[in-house]
């Protein structure tokens, strides 16, 4: 096991390093350049010229490169050209929700996607197959604007966009949990829909596999209900990949809490990938970069170490 | 025995001017589109780092409606006969957020170490003119100059020339100075705390030297990237104003409780155009008869009503028809639209039609934000036989395309003329403007007549003689075409009925806004 987490380890040094240079070489590339992202786009060229020598963009690119790797692997992230401040603490402020964003949307999608996977694996029409695989084709972005126009200004009950109300400063407590959730709600259901569908579809199909299985047949056999050898017999063995294919698509989560942070003005680690990438702020946009990969690479360890827990036979092996 | 007239004054002035007790208090919240990043306006001139910093400091004049200059923190101005001096005597009692006293070295340093040498605007327009900034005491400040500026005052409100306090900036690097992120300034509210992405607080400053103002107690400029949420959030009360709404969005809102301004002006711009500019040192848009087809086969009033919905006019002239006394009504209704002569010009240049219709095939590079134009555009010049390839950019790209590699045939920028020429227009057709500066001649365009019709406009004082001059260069401009003026765009603000004097035009949007309950 150690040998393995110590490959893994490795493994996921080296794609974060990849993914750095690469994030490098296309920040590099940009059109625009950092001076002008930073100075805003009526700098003049001499002003350009300043800048882009302060920031020490006129050495050679490798140069540049080897100087940021080199940093980055004693653990100095850098400072912000725009904000001038570290970006480990610029990332760090943002990370936590983020984190929650992804966490909360992952689990409501495993929940709720087994819930109407099994529920939809009880009909042998192909009319759920056809709901939950058009739902699935939804953008993330669609899906946020309908659940707006249905709960936020339809009914009222939930807030359009942010972390907390601008008006109310004082919250504090129970108060201001319940509030952050009332804020989260929205974005948690937009960004869960694709992987609830997924989850759905994946349900759908391991169950009605495994209602033709032998042990499930006995267990009907014996008097269960069809719903009862359904939710007992069925849906255990058929859970196993929803969990190793629900820590997977992390990676997709993460990547689609970009578009969700800027439809609901949530300030994650999205946002502040979006805003430092507008304004070519190089050491950030590749941080960033950096901080998804490990995220989903850390995604991926998990669901490796929970499997066997989940299958006995993955312990053997 | 009250007449009936004056009485529906009273009545009206009643109505108009609210009661203090309704002035006071509340807090505002507006939606600005990116986080500020930090909050030096003197050192960029992006558009979110205004659009809050503009409510912490001050310029040493401020705007009104139309662009013209009124006191700020300068009370008073007297500009030479000769324009090559301008005296300003400075508003007496100001003091900065800490409570240190404003003066006159405030003025000499922000201008000298910050805002001639950062801001874009001030290093482009002012710099060339100032050859040196004096005080001779604390309250006074004269500006000479290498050659008079007429749009000298009018480039010094809050938006184009902020002052920042001399005992925190003197001598110290801009881009890394502490200040930037927690800021210290003379305006109507003060910084209160700034949470990244989220919102930027400020608070009422009770010391403002202007002492019935502010009325609102707190204003939160809450980042809210996308367009579409901005609107959402003010149909759901979660945000009150929004400085800038699109033409659709103003059809969404109109009858939701929402009060509308247009405006020619906004910070950092006013009196824009939405021009096309040709590359003229391209074969193709280099040829006259291509531009004249252009000018003859594109419907602009058609732009006006399907891209903007009717807000704006159609432009008559290089020169916008807010800058009055400069516009040369008419100036080019030479070209009336004539597809079938625009088609005869073409052919008489020797642009022959392909197999597929299509004579010619150009780019055309502009930001996302302009995709209906290029659209309508690419409808409009289908039958003429021109074909347009559209290439968005964002804002930093299109100036490197455009100004610096010149890789483009065809761009559509929206050129903002200021509220004199000389600060929006020269920019665009004086020769010595190709290539140094972004935003300024996109066309690559060099004429002498008109460079010394601007220089000639730009060394006199009196606005008619002034007038003359620009009519004259806009006459030459309508004969060479170096760019199309298709239509002069209003700005549009939105808030929600339970606020009022909002200024969208000024950088200081909240500085005399109140909260009806």
């Amino acid at each position: 096991m150690a040998g393995f987490l110590l490959r893994r380890l490795a493994f996921g040094v080296l794609a974060v390093l990849v993914a750095a240079s690469l994030a490098f070489v296309l920040a590099w590339h940009a059109p625009g350049g950092p001076a002008v992202g930073l100075l805003g786009e009526q700098a003049a060229a001499g002003q350009v010229e300043e800048v882009s020598a302060r920031l020490g963009l006129d050495r050679p690119a490798i140069e540049v490169w080897a100087g940021w790797m080199g940093r980055l692997l004693r653990g100095d992230l850098g400072t912000s050209w725009r904000e001038q401040a570290p970006v480990a603490s610029l990332i760090l402020e943002r990370l936590p929700l983020t984190l929650t964003l992804t966490a909360a949307a992952a689990l409501v999608a495993a929940i709720a996607g087994t819930l109407v996977g099994v529920a939809a694996s009880a009909s042998a029409a192909r009319w759920p197959v056809a709901a939950l695989a058009a739902f699935h084709a939804v953008p993330s972005y669609i899906v946020a604007q309908g659940l707006v126009l249905v709960f936020a200004l339809g009914l009222g009950v939930l807030p359009v966009q942010g972390v907390a109300d601008a008006r109310d400063p004082a919250m504090g407590g129970v108060a201001l949990g319940v509030e952050r959730l009332r804020y989260l709600a929205l974005p948690v259901a937009a960004l869960a829909l694709h992987q609830l569908c997924f989850t759905a579809l994946l349900v759908r199909a391991s169950v009605q596999e495994q209602m033709h299985l032998p042990h499930v047949t006995a267990a009907m056999a014996r008097g269960r209900s069809r719903g009862g050898a359904r939710w007992h017999h069925a849906l255990p063995n058929a859970t196993l990949p929803v969990a190793t294919l629900t820590a997977a698509r992390i990676g997709g989560l993460v990547g689609g809490a970009l578009v969700i942070e800027t439809a609901f003005a949530l300030p994650g680690l999205g946002r502040l990938a979006v805003s430092a990438a507008v304004a070519r702020d190089h050491p950030v946009v590749i941080c960033c970069v950096v901080a998804a990969c490990a995220l989903v690479w850390l995604a991926n360890l998990l669901a490796d170490a929970i499997a066997p827990l989940l299958d006995p036979r993955l312990r053997e092996g | 025995m009250i007449p009936r007239r004056t009485l529906a004054l009273l009545l009206a002035l009643l109505c108009a001017t609210p009661a203090l007790g309704q002035q006071r208090g509340g807090t505002a919240v507006i939606a600005v589109a990116g986080d500020p990043g930090h909050l030096n306006p003197a050192i960029s001139t992006a558009g979110p780092l205004h659009a809050v910093a503009g409510s912490l400091f001050n310029g040493l004049v401020a705007l009104d409606e139309v662009g013209g200059p009124v006191p700020d923190l300068a009370e008073s101005w007297q500009v030479a006969p000769d324009g090559l001096t301008a005296t300003f005597r400075l508003r007496d009692g100001v003091r900065w957020h800490d409570g240190r006293p404003f003066t006159s070295e405030d003025v000499k340093v922000s201008f000298e170490q910050l805002l001639l040498r950062f801001h874009a605007r001030a290093r482009a327009g002012l710099a060339p003119a100032v050859a040196a900034i004096e005080t001779p005491d604390s309250r006074t400040v004269v500006f000479r100059l290498h050659r008079p500026h007429p749009a000298l005052l009018r480039q010094l409100d809050v938006t184009e020339a902020p002052i920042l306090p001399a005992h925190l900036f003197a001598g110290t690097d801009p881009n890394t100075n502490p200040a930037n992120q927690r800021p210290i300034g003379t305006g109507p509210f003060r910084f209160d705390s700034w949470r990244r992405d989220d919102q930027v607080v400020l608070t009422r400053n009770p010391d403002y030297f202007r002492a019935e103002l502010p009325r609102l107690d707190r204003v939160v400029f809450r980042i809210i990237p996308d367009a579409n949420t901005q609107v959402n959030a003010l149909l759901a009360g979660e945000v009150d104003m929004l400085a800038r709404v699109s033409p659709p969005d103003v059809a969404r809102l109109r009858g939701r409780g929402v009060t509308f301004a247009e405006m020619r002006s906004a910070p950092g711009g006013s009196n824009c155009i939405m021009t096309l500019g040709f590359n003229l040192d391209r074969p193709a848009t280099g040829t006259l008869a291509l531009r004249e087809a252009f000018a003859l086969g594109l419907d602009r009033a058609q732009m006006l009503e399907r891209v903007v919905f009717g807000q704006g006019r159609v432009a008559e002239a290089p020169i916008a028809s807010g800058i009055g006394w400069a516009h040369a009504p008419g100036g080019l209704s030479g070209w009336r639209q004539d597809v079938a002569e625009a088609n005869r010009r073409l052919d008489a240049a020797g642009l022959v039609r392909g197999a597929d219709g299509v004579r010619v095939s150009l780019d055309i590079v502009h930001f996302p934000a302009f995709a209906r134009w290029s659209e309508i555009l690419r409808q409009q010049l289908a039958p003429l036989g021109v074909a347009l390839r559209p290439r968005m950019m964002d804002p930093a790209a299109l100036s490197q395309a455009v100004f610096t590699r010149r890789d483009f045939d065809l761009t559509l920028i929206s050129y903002c003329n200021g509220t004199d020429p000389e600060i929006g227009v020269r920019r665009m057709v004086h020769s010595a403007a190709v290539g140094n500066v972004p935003f300024s001649n996109a066309a690559g365009y060099r004429n002498a007549e008109v460079d010394a019709l601007f220089d000639r406009a730009a060394s006199l004082q009196d606005d008619a003689a002034r007038g003359e001059a620009y009519r004259a260069a806009q006459a030459v401009l309508a004969r060479d075409l170096p760019y199309w003026w298709l239509v002069e765009t209003d700005f549009t603000a939105a808030w929600r009925d339970d606020f009022a004097d909002f200024a969208p035009w000024s950088g200081q949007v909240a500085e005399r806004a109140w909260r009806r309950r």
